[in-house]
């Protein structure tokens, strides 16, 4: 198994085990080094304990919703690169996507996520300032 | 035509007779009026002539009187001329009196000395002439007295001696007796009286009595006397006045009297009459028709509104009469409108409704269905890179719930499709809910985040129902618990028996339902209220087909809860199987021409078009979906006839008549394949594993028939 020469640290947010289990995989699979949490206040806590570079967070989230970790995130941890997962493209979760993008979040994507594709994107997700 | 108009113009066709009859009424009144003022004229005139000729008469009884003088027989002139003084100065009228030879000469004139030169007497030769002939009094015409210049007429009557007549005997009257009689008839102001004498010249007036003195009458009087003694007529007076006029003349006297009224008064009592009438019969009319007017409007108004509201309802949009109304009818059929016009309302509000539900419903079954998506590639995409080991192996552990979770959705969703569209069909057998109850709870526990508890009643509850529907209620009411409960807090299923009913019940303490939610959580697409930070999973079938299956089944249920946060019951009632319908073998036979058939298939619409079919025929059919099953069936009732499909979901056909031809009645039974398996060496195949017969699906009634008239 080869691994990338810059892995990084993901956090992943879902309160679907499998989908944050499968994620995990496949991110681990790739070299990065995956935490997982089912909510926000989880993700929160988990990333005082160990910074992530990467948050990819589901916009629906039992405890306190998607929107609110991307503004909690944005403001403890700024150079944190956000990626926002949605469960569907149609509204009102599109307006959910956009209201991601104005708090931050360096990426939105619809579920299912082509893992190829984020894999490259995280590579090329630029440094936040 | 408008019903306002029509109802208006109603009125006014009733009333037309009435106003017609009143026009008449009208003109006779006024007609009669004339009639009586012209009587009453007559009348007054008949007064007139009657006084004229009574002042004549008594004028000619006077100068009878003094034509019998003695010493007028005696010829005693002195002595006559002195008692004739005497009697002119008594006479009020009288101006002179004088004495003439029949011839006309003149013997005595009072107002001349005696001796004095006298002038024959002037008269027509006619009245002379009847006076000596007739020896009567006459009455002459007005005259300009010769000797006193004043006018003036003459009484003159004959004095006869031994037979003879000696003598004529004149008094020459003023006309002033006339203008006396006139006046004391006391005439209205306006009105106009005249007397004429035989000549028709006036000889008295009430109105300028001396401008018209001796002159002749009116045209239209003159007229009048020449045709007729009395009368009316219509005309004009001397001076131009416009009169209705009686007239009356004397057959004794020759005279005439004549009154004017003038034509204003006459007309005016009659136009007075008219117009009271007129007026009254218009103010009438007027009335009417604003009554008519009114009621119209409270008929037609209500009218026009309920159009209106019918447009409105035809065209699909909720309307109801507002304005009330007196009509009966009218109040029934807004009666009516109001509760079609609610049912509109009632019928959109429900659209609304749904449409909202199934609007949320698309939104959340587009995130339902990309979460398992989501896991499944993102596990595929893990399967790919790294085929083997540890992390293959719980990306597959992924692939495998996800891929279950996913059909059991789809399977949810084409199950309420099923059952909207009533084509869902119940496999059902006596078992017992107990037995059931115990495998899906054990079942669950393996994967439950929440501790699950059982109690059961001792004895079996049995139940006549479709086993794999019972199942999933159970399942679906679990789940639903479970859905809503954190984990480790417990669920409680309990089973009861009652008199008729079995009763089950979920209890859980999660999140429950507020009151508002009760009655609505069993439809379709609605899920329980859920805020923003907490989006449970599920489309909201789960407790809709819970609701269908049951009721399908024959029961019912229910669902309470003491608030949010207090977690919720739910109960469902079935009806208990009575004991006859346990399953029982029967080994006496069927009639004649008539078998036990057995149908194995999985498609329960094949085995429910199948069952209709034979049963029409007074066959007694069992059905079983899968091998298994269809191999107990077997045992139990030993039909004499199998009809099994070949793609059976455990065992294939093949495998079932095998087992079949092998057990106890399994050389007596006739097996028929029945399959969609269409080819020879599908048929050769059939026939190998021991079946009698082999039809091609569709099947049709009577080759089915005919397959089964050769069973044993």
């Amino acid at each position: 198994m080869t691994k990338p020469s810059a892995p990084g640290r993901v956090l992943i947010v879902d309160d679907e085990p499998d989908v944050r289990l499968s994620l995990q995989l496949a991110l681990e699979l790739a070299g990065y080094a995956v935490r997982i949490a089912a909510n926000g206040n989880e993700a929160l806590e988990q990333q005082r304990a160990s910074p992530a570079e990467v948050l990819i967070t589901d916009i629906f989230m039992p405890e306190s919703d998607g929107i609110e970790t991307i503004a909690s995130f944005r403001k403890e941890f700024p150079a944190t690169r956000i990626v926002v997962v949605s469960g569907a493209a149609k509204r009102p979760n599109a307006d959910y996507l956009r209201a991601a993008r104005v708090l931050g979040a360096d990426l939105t994507l619809t579920k299912p996520i082509d893992i190829e594709r984020l894999l490259e994107q995280l590579r090329t997700l630029p440094p936040r300032a | 035509m408008r019903l306002r108009t029509y109802l208006q113009g109603l009125t006014l066709a009733a009333m037309l007779p009435l106003a017609a009859f009143a026009v008449t009424v009208v003109v006779l009144t006024v007609e009669r009026e004339r009639e009586s003022m012209s009587q009453a004229a007559q009348a007054r005139a008949l007064t007139l002539i009657t006084a004229v000729e009574a002042e004549m008469r008594a004028h000619t009884t006077t100068i009878e009187a003094l034509a019998a003088m003695p010493s007028l027989a005696e010829d005693r002139f002195d002595r006559f001329r002195e008692i004739a003084t005497a009697v002119l100065e008594s006479q009020l009228d009288w101006i002179n009196i004088d004495l003439a030879l029949p011839d006309g000469r003149e013997v005595i004139n009072l107002r001349l000395p005696p001796g004095a030169p006298l002038a024959p007497i002037q008269e027509t030769p006619e009245r002379l002439a009847r006076l000596l002939r007739e020896r009567t009094s006459v009455v002459g015409d007005l005259q300009m007295d010769p000797l006193l210049k004043r006018w003036a007429y003459t009484v003159r009557t004959p004095v006869i001696r031994d037979g003879r007549v000696r003598y004529i005997l004149t008094a020459n009257v003023s006309p002033e007796s006339m203008g006396r009689i006139i006046a004391a008839q006391r005439f209205s102001p306006g009105w106009f009286a005249v007397v004429l004498d035989a000549n028709a010249r006036i000889v008295a007036r009430n109105v300028d009595s001396e401008k018209y003195l001796g002159q002749p009458a009116s045209r239209t009087l003159l007229d009048a006397l020449a045709t007729s003694q009395s009368g009316w007529f219509e005309g004009r007076t001397v001076e131009g006045a416009k009169v209705y006029s009686p007239f009356w003349r004397s057959a004794r006297f020759g005279w005439a009297i004549s009154m004017g009224i003038p034509a204003g008064e006459v007309t005016a009592a009659a136009s007075h009459a008219a117009w009271v009438l007129g007026i009254g019969i218009f103010a009438a009319l007027v009335l009417s028709f604003l009554l008519a007017r009114y009621f119209a409007l409270r008929i037609s108004r209500p009218i026009d509104e309920l159009v209106a509201v019918t447009e409105a309802i035809g065209k699909g949009q909720p309307a109801s009469p507002q304005r009330d109304t007196p009509v009966d009818e009218l109040r029934t059929l807004a009666e009516t409108l109001r509760t079609a016009g609610a049912a509109v309302r009632e019928r959109q509000e429900a659209l609304r409704s749904a449409d909202r539900a199934k609007d949320q419903f698309l939104a959340v079954l587009g995130h339902e269905l990309r979460n398992p998506l989501a896991a499944l590639t993102a596990a595929a995409h893990v399967l790919k890179v790294a085929p083997a080991g540890e992390t293959a192996l719980k990306a597959r552990a992924v692939l495998e719930r996800q891929t279950r979770q996913m059909t059991r959705l789809i399977e949810d969703l084409l199950d309420i499709s099923r059952i909207s569209m009533g084509k869902a069909l119940l496999d059902k057998s006596v078992l017992d809910l107990a037995k059931v109850a115990e495998e899906v709870v054990s079942a669950a526990r393996q994967s439950s985040a929440n501790p699950i508890s059982l109690s059961l009643p001792s004895s079996a509850v049995l139940v006549d129902a479709d086993r794999a529907r019972l199942e999933q209620i159970l399942q679906n009411l679990i789940g639903n618990a479970q859905k809503f409960s954190r984990p480790g807090e417990p669920i409680a299923i309990e089973l009861r028996a009652e008199r008729r009913t079995a009763v089950l019940r979920v209890s859980d303490h999660g999140s429950g339902i507020a009151p508002a939610e009760i009655d609505r959580i069993f439809e379709l697409f609605v899920q329980g209220e859920h805020g923003p930070d907490r989006v449970k999973s599920g489309l909201g079938l789960g407790l809709a087909l819970v609701r269908r299956l049951v009721e399908m089944h024959g029961g019912t249920v229910s669902a309470a809860s003491p608030g949010q946060g207090r977690g919720s019951t739910f109960t469902v009632c079935l009806p208990l199987a009575r004991a006859a319908e346990a399953p029982v073998v029967r080994e006496e036979s069927t009639a004649a021409g008539e078998h036990r058939i057995l149908i194995v298939d999985d498609n329960a619409d094949v085995r429910t078009t199948l069952r209709e079919m034979l049963s029409l025929d007074g066959h007694e059919v069992h059905e079983a979906g899968d091998g298994a099953t269809g191999i107990a069936i077997a045992r139990a009732h030993a039909p004499d006839v199998a009809l099994i499909d070949i793609a059976l979901p455990d065992v294939d056909g093949y495998e079932v008549a095998r087992r079949l031809r092998s057990g106890e009645h399994g050389m007596r039974m006739k097996l028929i394949a029945v399959t969609g398996f269409g080819q020879p060496e599908d048929e050769r195949r059939a026939l190998e594993a021991g079946f009698d017969a082999h039809l091609t699906k569709p099947v049709r009634l009577a080759q089915l028939a005919r397959a089964i008239a050769g069973a044993p």
